[in-house]
């Protein structure tokens, strides 16, 4: 396989050779393997500046010389995977995708048509009695029953002042083995004096599920969304 | 009168759909809403009721904390 060549602008007419076929698109696009030992086989010489993606790790890496070196996906980050704005009485953000550790989401302004509504979210939309288990922080700790139909994020906010700020991670949310755990902070502009008193939720919250969660339904207890985005990030 | 709307975001497709409720579904998020609505209004009633007491104690917040802890 011959070394990257650098930049070069093909014209009408050129004649693409091999040499500069190896030279400047080989060693430069990015080359999707199944894994390791599929880039192996095809790629007998690397060269250095090559760049890879390895589909069963979702790691693009570069080859430095002497070993492929991750640059993103494996090695660590954090992906938006996407922004959606809520509306109706509920939002479902679904097919989410899996292979990373956590996810994150900010929900940013999250306003109620109904005054001192409350936002919630279901994993996978289960609803079933004694799925969930909400602590506040740090009162709660020991043995803990399922005792809930989902997590509730915030305390209520205001329907007509929404400067607030609700944030949670999921931990190792696609993982079929283990029990979800969930931990947020919201701050939300409470129903009376919104412009001068914040409504304040810690929460640690426990789920009896080893479902991998493929799917967020943001509700509320009362009403619809007037407006709210949610932002969702796959962290690594 | 139309019943609620959802909306789903599939990040597979990208599209995002609004749409209204089934029927069935309409069924669950009345139950849901009012068990939640339950649940909030004993909420704040035990934080009015805590709220009374001490008030007629003659006591803050603080100081029922530090005679609790």
């Amino acid at each position: 396989m011959a070394a990257g060549l650098g930049f070069k602008e093909f014209l009408t007419g050129d004649v693409l050779t091999a040499a500069d076929a190896n030279g400047y698109l080989a060693s430069q696009v990015v080359m999707v393997f199944a894994d390791s030992a599929a880039r192996a086989a095809a790629i007998t010489s690397p060269q250095e500046g090559m760049i890879t993606f390895l589909k069963d790790t979702n790691s693009t890496e570069y080859y430095s010389g002497s070993a492929y070196v991750a640059i993103a996906g494996a090695s660590g980050g954090m992906t938006l995977l996407s922004t959606t704005t809520l509306s109706g009485s509920s939002t479902a953000v679904t097919s989410i995708p899996g292979g990373y550790i956590n996810l994150y989401c900010e929900i940013i302004n999250f306003l109620p048509a109904t005054d001192d509504a409350r936002i919630y979210v279901r994993p996978n939309n289960i609803s079933t009695a004694s799925t969930y288990y909400n602590a506040d922080t740090p009162t709660a700790s020991g043995n803990l029953a399922f005792n809930d139909t989902t997590f509730t994020l915030s305390l209520g906010n205001d329907n007509v002042t929404a400067s607030n700020l609700t944030e949670f991670t999921l931990f190792n949310y696609d993982s079929t083995a283990t029990w979800k755990m969930i931990s947020a902070l919201s701050m939300n502009n409470a129903a009376t004096n919104p412009t001068t008193t914040v409504s304040y939720r810690s929460l640690i919250g426990f789920m009896a599920s080893t479902a991998a969660i493929t799917s967020l339904t943001f509700h509320l207890s009362a009403g619809n969304f007037t407006s709210g985005t949610v932002l969702l990030y796959g962290v690594k | 009168m139309s019943r609620p709307s959802i909306r789903i975001h599939d990040l597979a497709t990208g599209k995002i759909v609004d749409r209204e409720m089934t029927a069935a579904e309409l069924t669950e998020h009345e139950a849901d809403q009012a068990e939640l609505q339950a649940k909030e209004n004993a909420e704040k009633s035990k934080v009015a009721a805590k709220a009374a007491l001490l008030e007629r104690l003659g006591l803050t917040a603080d100081e029922a904390a530090l005679l609790l802890g």
